[in-house]
């Protein structure tokens, strides 16, 4: 996907996993069908956006943001992978922000789910208010909302074969054979 | 060449190329890999996965895998039961002796949980000689950074990676710069473990390691006992570290070489070696630190901090060791707590030890319940395991079903971590908990004599 339009929903630095999937629901697995949809619909359930509106409206399945403009280290705290599956799962397609954890940034890279991560040179969120339409350009890497266009920083080469392979299965089948 | 550090040189003996270098993608040899309940299920599918994928029906090498019980486990909550059954079925299937594991059809039940439950994995795996120094590990929990305290690479991953290097002892890994963290001077004696990651993360902050190993070294360090180094280790993740790391010497190395369950051999620092950041402290004249809500960077000496406290809890991978139950129990021995107290033992072992080592012939236990530590959990020791470290099921033992405010000796104070999102909770060290149970109020254990 060359372009992906959606509305942004701004978050502040510090989002921790158990935000994204409060720790009770770490009993969930990802790759369960059944525990997947359950991980989609308890995405941030207690975590609002920056001014305090809900990530998803009630009764939804989905959030309407499918663009997640967020402060410094997105992410941190515990290595449960529950929480890109439940981002990805409620229908987010980007994060950005100009830092995140490092065990969330490999374990969406490593999942290959279709959660895309970039980051920023700037925390974007000050100029920035949710249900602002915002335009992800996925092949020139590069964010257009609220009239700017803002560049975003290039991948590593690892976090590109990960994003290439669609995930560390694929690549391990290739490379890591016995 | 510039001397090589004890990371790089573990990294060096752990990939084909030999000679490692910062950013760069690597095939790691992963020695050994480690899973949880609430990590393994999808771990578990990762690795049937990645098999089906290779056409295969075992792992390479079912010795280096250890499954842990210790998560979710006195709950009555299905899934979580489910999560112990998938972990035992997988050591089933693929013949992994290594499993501590609820017995089948426990039912949450604390007296049912049979012979092979141990308890929380980052005490657990080196009570019983699985940390050792030289080795790598992965681990599918954000913790598995505590082993480096005996000298290991240990680095907590998601469950994709866990899967893909329990079955095939391998990783993508980009290498990270390495950052020597030092620290000088005489150990003072109220300084744990704990205050001293807790001086890293106020200085540092928890994006201070982004990017970094950190190294750990020092002449104050030489003082601190086994379970200071796991307990300094264990918290580098949250300060974003991508793991940290110490050099065994002989404060640890004889017991470990009683311990192992796998050949070892301890690698060791360049006496030159180079480092890409290095942050000294002095240590001599530290004051007893304390992370306020909610973040573990958010740190303050306790005695600048007046605030009233409702409970204490002593319990975790943290501070659920042999060593912070004696601590605090050489503390409150012989007075009276002034908050409800949950004593929280990571594992079975250091059960025991509570209830047979002893401070002027009285057991630890005897010492705790005639402080009136054991009052809140019916003059008993809370279960051995996570428990509410991390909240959990809503029925998990100490599980904050109110705002309170807490001192507790565990890793993190996100809100709602350890139940009602409105609790505040203080994270401080055996010692800073057990003279705060004793005033009710945040104290400096040297207020406390």
């Amino acid at each position: 996907m060359a372009l992906y339009t959606s509305q942004i929903a701004v978050y502040p630095a510090n989002v921790n996993t158990d935000d994204v999937v409060e720790a009770e629901f770490m009993k969930l697995s990802a790759k369960d069908p059944e525990g997947l949809r359950q991980l989609g619909l308890k995405c941030l359930e207690r975590k609002p956006t920056i001014e305090g509106v809900p990530f998803m409206k009630k009764s939804a399945t989905k959030t309407d943001y499918g663009i997640i403009i967020a402060g410094p280290n997105f992410g941190c705290g515990s290595s449960r992978e529950q929480a890109p599956y439940a981002l990805a799962e409620s229908g987010v397609y980007v994060i950005v922000a100009p830092s995140f954890a490092p065990i969330f940034w490999r374990n969406t890279f490593e999942s290959g789910i279709h959660l895309k991560l970039r980051t920023s040179e700037n925390d974007l969120t000050s100029r920035l208010k949710t249900g602002q339409t915002g335009t992800f350009d996925y092949d020139e890497n590069k964010i257009l909302v609220g009239g700017f266009s803002i560049a975003l920083l290039p991948l590593s080469n690892l976090d590109k074969t990960l994003e290439r392979e669609e995930g560390l299965l694929n690549y391990a089948e290739k490379h890591f054979s016995f | 060449m510039a001397g090589r550090n004890l990371t790089y040189k573990t990294l060096d003996k752990h990939c084909a190329k030999g000679i490692v270098e910062p950013g760069e993608a690597i095939d790691l040899v992963v020695d050994q890999t480690m899973i949880h309940d609430v990590t393994g299920a999808a771990a578990v599918a990762s690795a049937r996965e990645l098999l089906q994928q290779m056409g295969k029906d075992r792992i390479r090498a079912p010795e280096t895998v250890i499954l842990i019980s210790d998560h979710y486990v006195y709950t009555k909550d299905p899934v979580s039961q489910r999560n112990h059954e998938i972990l035992a079925e997988f050591a089933g299937e693929q013949g992994i002796k290594h499993a501590f594991l609820v017995q089948p059809g426990y039912g949450g039940d604390r007296d049912k949980v049979g012979p092979s439950y141990v308890g929380v994995c980052h005490q657990l795996m080196p009570e019983l000689g699985y940390v050792l120094p030289g080795r790598t590990m992965f681990g599918a929990d954000s913790h598995t950074c505590t082993a480096g305290g005996l000298g290991m690479l240990a680095i907590g991953v998601g469950s994709t990676a866990a899967g893909v290097s329990l079955a095939t002892n391998k990783a993508l890994f980009e290498v990270p710069k390495v950052m020597e963290i030092r620290f000088n001077g005489k150990l003072p004696d109220h300084i744990m473990g704990k205050d001293l990651i807790l001086l890293v993360l106020q200085q540092l902050t928890r994006e201070g390691g982004n990017g970094y190993i950190a190294e750990f070294t020092g002449d104050a360090l030489t003082d601190l006992s086994m379970d200071g180094r796991l307990t300094l280790n264990n918290m580098s993740t949250e300060g974003n570290f991508v793991t940290s790391i110490m050099t065994p010497d002989s404060t640890v190395l004889p017991e470990l070489q009683r311990r192992a369950k796998f050949g070892f051999r301890p690698v060791y620092a360049d006496s030159d070696a180079t480092y890409h950041q290095e942050v000294v402290f002095d240590v001599s004249s530290l004051d007893s630190l304390v992370a306020m809500p909610h973040s573990p960077d958010n740190v303050k000496p306790a005695k600048d901090i007046v605030t009233k406290i409702d409970r204490v809890y002593v319990g975790s991978c943290t501070g659920g060791k042999r060593e912070d139950f004696y601590r605090f129990a050489e503390k409150v021995n012989g007075k009276r707590v002034q908050t409800e107290v949950f004593i929280v033992p990571a594992t079975k072992g250091v059960e025991h030890y509570i209830r047979t080592e002893k401070i002027g012939g009285r057991t630890l236990f005897e010492i705790l319940r005639d402080s009136g530590a054991l009052e809140s959990t019916n003059g008993e020791l809370a279960p051995a395991g996570c428990n509410a470290c991390l909240g959990g099921p809503k029925d998990t033992p100490g599980y904050l079903s109110k705002p309170m405010n807490v001192v507790s000796t565990t890793n993190r104070n996100f809100e709602g971590r350890m139940g009602a999102k409105e609790g505040q909770i203080y994270l401080a060290s055996p010692l800073v908990a057990a003279a705060t149970a004793l005033t009710g109020y945040v104290t400096d254990p040297r207020e406390v004599k």
